[in-house]
């Protein structure tokens, strides 16, 4: 997610939470899986969108 | 979210346990799992039930709790961090034997809290795992890339529009550009599917939501985000027919990701077919 793209030899975070957050066993923890599926989802998206949007803004100004 | 009350834990003692997958027994993995760091650098142990093992790390109670872990989510550093360590501890064991990876952030009270969900479902993911050995799993992306079919109509930068009719004309050829471009992505995704499922190159198919272009950092538009689960032994001829697939349609970008460990393949089927597409919040260029 850096300028320059991620190294090749790293998997993209977003090809990663594509997975992470959407997939795997759903097996209920007694901690942290309180957070329905998609709370999960777009709790990060939105982590992420921000960045990027971040991101953007300092590149074209 | 306790269906009975825990044992009252002694004072002072606020450990808690990150689980990232449940494998059967297999020395190869459990010796690599030793060696491995996970959550927050965290060391990773072996948590044996009856045949199946989980791979846990030991972590402090108050650093998971539901709020916690929402903070962590939401800020993209700390996201990265989590998502990263937690994937790393599960491909390492992915290399050896067959594994079912836990959902992101799945932490218990202790390691008999674990044990016994462990126990509840154990016929379901012993044949779980046992579909899943020799399989990998691989994403293919496919994106609408209309400058493709379109460069010749491509306006440079400099070259403005004389008109308002010259500028909605061009408006007008550029989004049926993009219709285009979306409808050849589609199909190819849809041939794609229909291929692998005919040829056995793919056990299962899941398809992920598209991903957004701002986050893709990718150009074109990501219609298709698929994911294969792939005999092992079919990875050269699985990557070559998408491929020639690709190859022939255009007005589209292809790009395969993998090995991954069967993520979106580890799920109960009833489960799949439930889960709901979650909303995404898109980003219009």
């Amino acid at each position: 997610m850096t300028a320059g793209g991620p190294p090749h030899a790293e998997v993209a975070l977003v090809d990663l939470l594509d997975r992470l957050l959407a997939g795997g066993v759903v097996i209920t923890g007694d901690l942290s899986l309180c957070i329905a599926d998609v709370e999960l989802v777009r709790i990060s998206l939105r982590a992420l969108l921000t960045s990027v949007e971040g991101a953007t803004e300092g590149i074209l100004t | 979210m306790l269906s009975e009350p825990e044992a009252p834990r002694p004072a002072g003692l606020t450990e808690a346990v990150y689980a990232y997958a449940v494998l059967l027994e297999n020395e190869a993995a459990e010796r690599a799992a030793r060696e491995l760091s996970g959550v927050d650098g965290l060391p990773v142990r072996i948590l044996r039930g009856a045949g199946t093992v989980a791979v846990v790390s030991d972590v402090p109670a108050d650093a998971f709790t539901e709020e916690a872990v929402a903070q962590r989510l939401d800020d993209i550093t700390d996201l990265e961090r989590l998502a990263r360590d937690h994937h790393q501890v599960i491909a390492a064991l992915a290399s050896h034997t067959a594994v079912l990876p836990l959902r992101l952030a799945t932490v218990y009270l202790d390691d008999d809290s674990l044990l016994r969900r462990l126990q509840a479902d154990d016929s379901h993911f012993r044949t779980t795992l046992n579909q899943l050995e020799g399989h990998d799993e691989w994403g293919v992306k496919i994106y609408a890339h209309p400058s493709i079919t379109h460069a010749t109509t491509a306006t440079s930068p400099g070259d403005r529009p004389r008109s308002g009719r010259d500028y909605l004309r061009a408006r007008r050829t550029s989004r049926d550009g993009h219709d285009v471009a979306r409808q050849a992505a589609a199909d190819l995704g849809a041939r794609v599917d229909r291929t692998l499922a005919e040829t056995n190159l793919a056990t299962d198919i899941q398809h992920h939501r598209p991903q957004s272009a701002a986050l893709s950092a990718n150009p074109g538009e990501n219609i298709v985000n698929a994911a294969y689960l792939v005999p092992r032994k079919h990875t050269r001829s699985f990557q070559d027919r998408v491929e020639t697939l690709a190859a022939g349609t255009a007005g589209v970008r292809l790009e395969i990701t993998g090995p991954w460990a069967p993520y979106s393949f580890a799920s109960p089927p009833q489960e799949q077919a439930e889960r709901a597409e979650p909303a995404i919040p898109q980003t219009t260029p």
